[in-house]
């Protein structure tokens, strides 16, 4: 790969022969920079020289005698020596690179020393600040005792200053503690007024236009005083520190703080005259108020009168009406009464109906009476007329019997027979209503059959309801007697405390009695497990136990190994069938030999 | 004056049946009696809220083949002491009526009876009674 890049090489590659050596002797030449001229002199210039001909050569050769950098960069044609002095450039960097490196790393020890030092020169400072001050302490300390000469007063003194910063101090705590719950309280009233403000805002704009202008209007009138407002106050509070400057003027002089109080008094003396002046304008004489009121009295006394009037005038038309109410009332119990004569019952409504009914039917009744004779004529002449065609037909047919026997001519023998059709087709009709008829019969008789079953069941429903009335009749009867049933309650209750007290005596009782029993049960346990024949008894037990279970196990093993060793009728099943298909072949070829 | 109306009453019993309750034994009736279950021995105690001097007792029971009686004058229904211990004869489900006479009258509190086997599975007790010394004149409980 390196040698590809530089055209160079490849120039000293063409000569082929000596491409070997070249390369070697150039790694020597890198190798020892310092030998490079000896190396020239040797059989490597001779090389060169052979190789190529050519004048820069022969400048490298000078070249290098001059200056041996020169010559070195004229007489490298081989890439290798490039590479050695890049390479002790690279090194010469690196070297320097290192130095810096060393340096900076020395710079930043120092800077780091130097940071430890200055703090530590702090800390040694603050130190001192401490030191001093505790000096001048100790020398007031020293001080005070010399002027005052007690030690113990001075303790006392610390003592009471150190309570004292202790009060202090909890006081700013509460102080803070304070302010916190202040600003905690500012916070919330603040989003109060923002969800306010908002409220606020809300409502205006779901106000209609018109009274959104009214509230502007409003609003900026407010605006208005307010600032007028502000400007008389402002106001106010001048001519208040003028006046304030004036006293502090006045307050030399007592004549003229005494001038300013008697003008204060006479404004207080004027303003009291001038309200009671205004009172006396509004009394009046008492004459006049007498008038006034004898004219109000007069006036009521009028008003009274009026509403007596229509009082009056109120109850005379209310008996009027009750008047009339009352005669009305009487005409309707009359006309009921004399729908009623025949009942003779009350007027109430149900009657009347029940009556106007009776007299409809009564109608009805008199109506058929009436019309009987005439109807039972009619008939008995319907029946007569029946039975005259009844004789004549019967005339008729004897004729054309007769005449029949005498030899049926055509024409009436077609006559008779559309005739005889004719009362087919009747018949059949009649049969067919028949049919329906007795369909329609059938069906009656099953909804009859439904009816009554339906009957039975609300006559079984009704007893049942009855039955229950009568119970809930008697319960009812029962919790009407309140006493009995709280009598019988008390009754149980007693009868219960008398069971509950002898129950417990018993249980004592037979408490004692299973204890005596347990204990008794316990001796017998314990006298078994003692005795060996009872051991004995329970190890056998439990190895028969076992046994017993081998033995169903090994029952149980023996039952499948059976199972598996009754091959005997597979064998006999398997025989026959092979026996029977031989029979089967024998018997078919028989029949049809191969052909 | 039945006992059941007197001072006792029967504070413990190993059977209990609602048809045939133990209050039954008191009972004077020969007609009412208290049933056992199967297995035995079966008891009762006998519990006198006053205690009782007798000497002659009358015990009604039937299938009842060995029972034994104690008695305690103690406040506590503890340490009995043996009085009657006896085998009856097979009464082919009659009634065996005991009439027993001890050797002196006893002081009693609590009276305990156990049946220690029968003639079959389930056996009864028809009636208690207890007659002081001289049972015509003694009060009979």
């Amino acid at each position: 790969m390196s040698r590809a890049v530089p055209p160079l090489s490849r120039n000293s590659q063409a000569p082929g022969t000596s491409s070997g050596r070249p390369i070697g002797t150039a790694t020597r030449l890198t190798t020892a920079s310092g030998q490079r001229p000896s190396s020239r002199g040797g059989p490597l210039g001779s090389n060169m020289r052979i190789k190529v001909e050519d004048a820069p050569m022969v400048r490298g050769g000078l070249g290098g005698i001059q200056n041996p950098g020169g010559l070195g960069g004229r007489q490298v044609q081989d890439r290798t020596y490039f590479v050695g002095l890049v390479r002790s450039k690279v090194s010469d960097l690196e070297s320097e690179i290192q130095r810096l490196r060393r340096e900076s790393e020395s710079f930043t020890e120092d800077n780091k020393q130097y940071f430890a030092l200055s703090k530590a020169a702090e800390d040694l400072s603050q130190q001192i600040e401490i030191l001093r001050n505790e000096l001048g302490d100790y020398n007031m300390v020293i001080d005070r005792l010399q002027t005052t000469g007690e030690v113990a007063e001075l303790k006392k003194e610390i003592a009471d200053l150190t309570a004292h910063n202790h009060q202090v101090e909890s006081s700013i705590d509460e102080i803070y503690l304070e302010k916190q719950r202040k600003e905690q309280r500012i916070q919330r009233l603040e989003g109060d007024l923002a969800a306010e403000k908002k409220k606020a805002e809300r409502v205006l704009e779901n106000m209609n236009p018109e009274l959104k202008q009214r509230y502007t209007k409003i609003r900026s009138t407010s605006h208005h005083f307010q600032t007028q407002m502000d400007t008389m106050q402002n106001e106010i509070t001048s001519l208040e520190g003028q006046m304030n400057k004036m006293r502090e003027q006045m307050s030399g002089a007592v004549i003229k703080q005494e001038a300013l109080s008697l003008v204060e008094q006479i404004y207080e003396l004027e303003f009291k005259r001038d309200q009671l002046s205004n009172e006396s304008k509004n009394i009046l004489t008492p004459d006049q108020e007498r008038q006034k009121l004898t004219q109000q009295v007069k006036e009521d006394n009028q008003e009274i009168a009026a509403m007596d009037k229509q009082i009056s005038e109120l109850r005379e038309r209310n008996e009027n009406l009750k008047q009339n109410y009352d005669n009305d009332d009487v005409q309707a119990s009359l006309l009921v009464a004399q729908q009623s004569k025949s009942t003779a019952a009350a007027a109430d409504d149900e009657t009347k109906q029940k009556y106007l009914e009776l007299k409809k039917r009564e109608l009805h009744i008199d109506e058929f009476f009436s019309t009987y004779e005439e109807t039972r004529d009619q008939y008995l002449n319907d029946v007569k007329n029946v039975q005259k065609s009844n004789l004549t037909l019967l005339a008729l047919i004897s004729r054309t019997l007769v005449k029949g026997d005498q030899g049926i001519s055509r024409d009436d023998y077609t006559q008779l027979k559309t005739n005889v059709d004719q009362h087919e087709a009747e018949k059949k009709k009649s049969n067919d209503t028949l049919a329906i008829l007795a369909e329609q019969h059938r069906k009656v008789k099953q909804d009859y059959a439904k009816v009554e079953t339906l009957d039975q069941k609300l006559t079984e429903e009704l007893k049942e309801l009855k039955k229950q009335y009568a119970k809930m009749q008697e319960d009812l009867d029962k919790f009407n007697d309140l006493e009995g049933l709280k009598k019988k309650a008390e009754k149980r209750k007693i009868q219960l405390a008398a069971d509950k007290s002898n129950m417990g005596k018993q249980r004592q009782v037979t408490k004692m009695e299973i204890q005596t029993l347990q204990s008794q049960f316990e001796a017998a346990q314990t006298q078994l497990r003692d005795n060996e024949t009872h051991q004995q008894l329970v190890g056998l037990e439990k190895k028969l136990q076992s046994v017993s279970q081998a033995c169903f196990l090994t029952d149980e093993a023996l039952q499948s190994q059976n199972v598996q060793g009754q091959y005997e009728q597979i064998k006999r099943q398997a025989l026959e069938l092979v026996q029977a298909h031989n029979r089967w072949l024998i018997q078919n070829f028989q029949n049809s030999p191969i052909a | 004056m039945t006992l059941t109306e007197s001072n006792a009453f029967v504070s413990m019993a190993s059977s209990a049946d609602q048809d045939y309750p133990p209050s039954n034994i008191l009972d004077p009736n020969d007609k009412v009696f208290w049933m056992t279950t199967g297995l035995y021995p079966q008891e009762f105690i006998i519990t006198f809220k006053e205690p009782i001097e007798f000497r002659q007792i009358r015990f009604v029971t039937t299938n009842v083949k060995r029972f034994v009686m104690f008695t305690t004058s103690n406040q506590e229904p503890k340490n009995f002491e043996t009085i009657l211990e006896k085998t009856l004869s097979n009464n082919e489900n009659n009634l065996q009526v005991t009439d027993f006479t001890l050797d002196r009258s006893i002081d009693v509190r609590y009276l305990k009876c156990v049946i220690l086997a029968a003639y079959d599975s389930f056996s009864s007790v028809h009636s208690l009674k207890f007659d002081a010394e001289n049972s015509r004149t003694g009060k009979k409980y």
